[in-house]
């Protein structure tokens, strides 16, 4: 049995398998970066105390393994109040809001470094704020953070696999339970590596095409 | 005319400038002299109206109107300030740092002003790259035209022979020259003595934190300051003094 002939036996399974882990990532994706940028924005009209909060709370989630997140909201969160909330509903949750707050650090981050002189240049050529915003700030922006938002969504991808541990019929569990009927863990396995390697790969390059497009050096030459 | 009065500015705890309290002419060459870290950098911040003070009010009579610090002014493009790093948008090329401006400001001669200004600064040669491309004088002279192409009346400039080799100040001090000539108000911050012993009309010394003169240029030749007297020669000039070996 060839690796074409388990895909095509398995077809439905595997494209089942895709769909979840596509929809894992895609809606995190784009559903983090819109609460991202409010909370942002949220930052600038709350103030200090609410960003310091913000940022305390994106250091602990980066310092604890997105499994720990996922089977703290799996088991301990569903028991303390009392529901039973559907694996992929809780893993779709977990990875909304680790990306979330991964996305802000970016947003938030990129903003920070934006040198004040760029916009202050804008103020004194006569621009008005939203051409600023529009022509000076939001470019900048995009450049600086479209690549590390790219490197994010991979480690999302990478992530989502964890949900198979809660029993989230995503593309590696799928490919785990087949394994258990055919028993043909080199094909199998190399099959996903090829499958990480095609898809997130490909984003990862693109990633580093942007930074080394966008990348200015400020220095003289 | 600038009126300035008991005008300070602190970054946190530290007080950069205080207890200014003098006028400065906007119509002619003014040059802003002092040591680093004096405060020279952050008095034209405070002039050109991006940053406003902790206290006192900086007050600006441009051609019949009055800008007022406390009241936010917001006299740009009239006056316009080029920064000591010229801070070109670095995600436009060139040309597009000098449309920029005049796109958004809605100026139907774009095409014509930038010809102009291309020709002026002879930088028809590199327009088209970008920021990181080009070297420090042909990245000064690109922001000096971006502060033109807006037609202001007062030019702000901090330090702009800074890394510049001698060729490059000669052209750039003949840029200012002509646009001095041509009626446009300039306030200068620099270290070179030789710049302003031969185009000043005003010397303002900034030190320790505070406007220590505003001096016609014969007074100038004739230093009151410590340090004019230091930097010009008339009392013990600067000497550098080291500890242990080097």
């Amino acid at each position: 049995m060839t690796a074409l002939d388990i895909l095509w036996d398995y077809r439905q399974a595997f494209l089942g398998g895709l769909l979840t882990t596509a929809e894992l990532v895609l809606v995190p994706a784009f559903a983090s970066t819109l609460i991202a940028i409010a909370l942002e924005w949220l930052c600038g009209i709350a103030g200090a105390p609410f960003r310091r909060a913000l940022d305390s709370i994106t250091f602990c989630a980066a310092a604890i393994p997105a499994l720990v997140v996922l089977f703290w909201f799996h088991y301990p969160a569903q028991a303390m109040l009392g529901i039973v909330i559907r694996p992929f509903w809780t893993a779709l949750l977990t990875l909304t809001l680790l990306n979330t707050l991964a996305v802000y650090r970016i947003i938030a981050d990129a903003l920070r470094d934006l040198p004040r002189q760029f916009v202050a240049t804008g103020q004194v050529c006569g621009m008005t704020r939203a051409q600023i915003v529009r022509y000076i700030k939001v470019p900048l922006l995009f450049r600086a953070a479209l690549p590390r938002w790219i490197d994010q969504q991979v480690v999302i991808f990478q992530t989502s696999l964890f949900a198979s541990l809660i029993s989230v019929e995503e593309t590696f569990r799928v490919a785990q339970r087949i394994n258990s009927q055919v028993y043909r863990p080199v094909t199998i396995y190399t099959a996903m590596a090829i499958l990480f390697l095609v898809t997130a790969g490909s984003a990862m390059y693109y990633a580093r095409q942007l930074r080394l497009k966008y990348y200015r050096d400020f220095s003289e030459r | 005319m600038y009126m300035l009065h008991e005008v300070e500015k602190r970054y946190g705890k530290s007080t950069v400038l205080q207890h200014i309290t003098c006028t400065i002419p906007s119509n002619e060459l003014v040059v802003m002299m002092g040591p680093s870290g004096a405060g020279k950098s952050t008095l034209l911040r405070l002039l050109s109206f991006i940053e406003v003070p902790d206290h006192g009010s900086v007050c600006l009579k441009l051609n019949g109107d009055l800008f007022d610090s406390a009241k936010n002014a917001r006299p740009w493009p009239r006056i316009t300030c080029v920064f000591q790093k010229q801070f070109l948008w670095p995600h436009l090329t060139l040309l597009d740092n000098l449309l920029l401006p005049l796109r958004a400001a809605k100026q139907r001669d774009v095409k014509e002003r930038v010809t102009k200004a291309i020709e002026l600064f002879d930088m028809s040669d590199f327009i088209n790259r970008y920021p990181n491309e080009v070297s420090g004088g042909q990245a000064q002279r690109v922001a000096l035209a971006r502060a033109l192409v807006l037609d202001p009346e007062l030019i702000l400039i901090d330090e702009p022979h800074g890394g510049l080799d001698l060729e490059q100040q000669s052209v750039l001090n003949d840029h200012l020259l002509r646009l001095r000539s041509s009626g446009v108000g300039l306030i200068i911050a620099t270290h070179s003595l030789e710049f302003t012993r031969q185009y000043a009309d005003t010397v303002v010394t900034v030190e320790n934190g505070t406007v220590a003169a505003v001096t016609i240029k014969e007074a100038f030749l004739h230093p009151s300051t410590e340090y004019l007297k230091r930097a010009t020669g008339m009392t013990t000039p600067f000497t550098a003094s080291y500890k242990g070996r080097i």
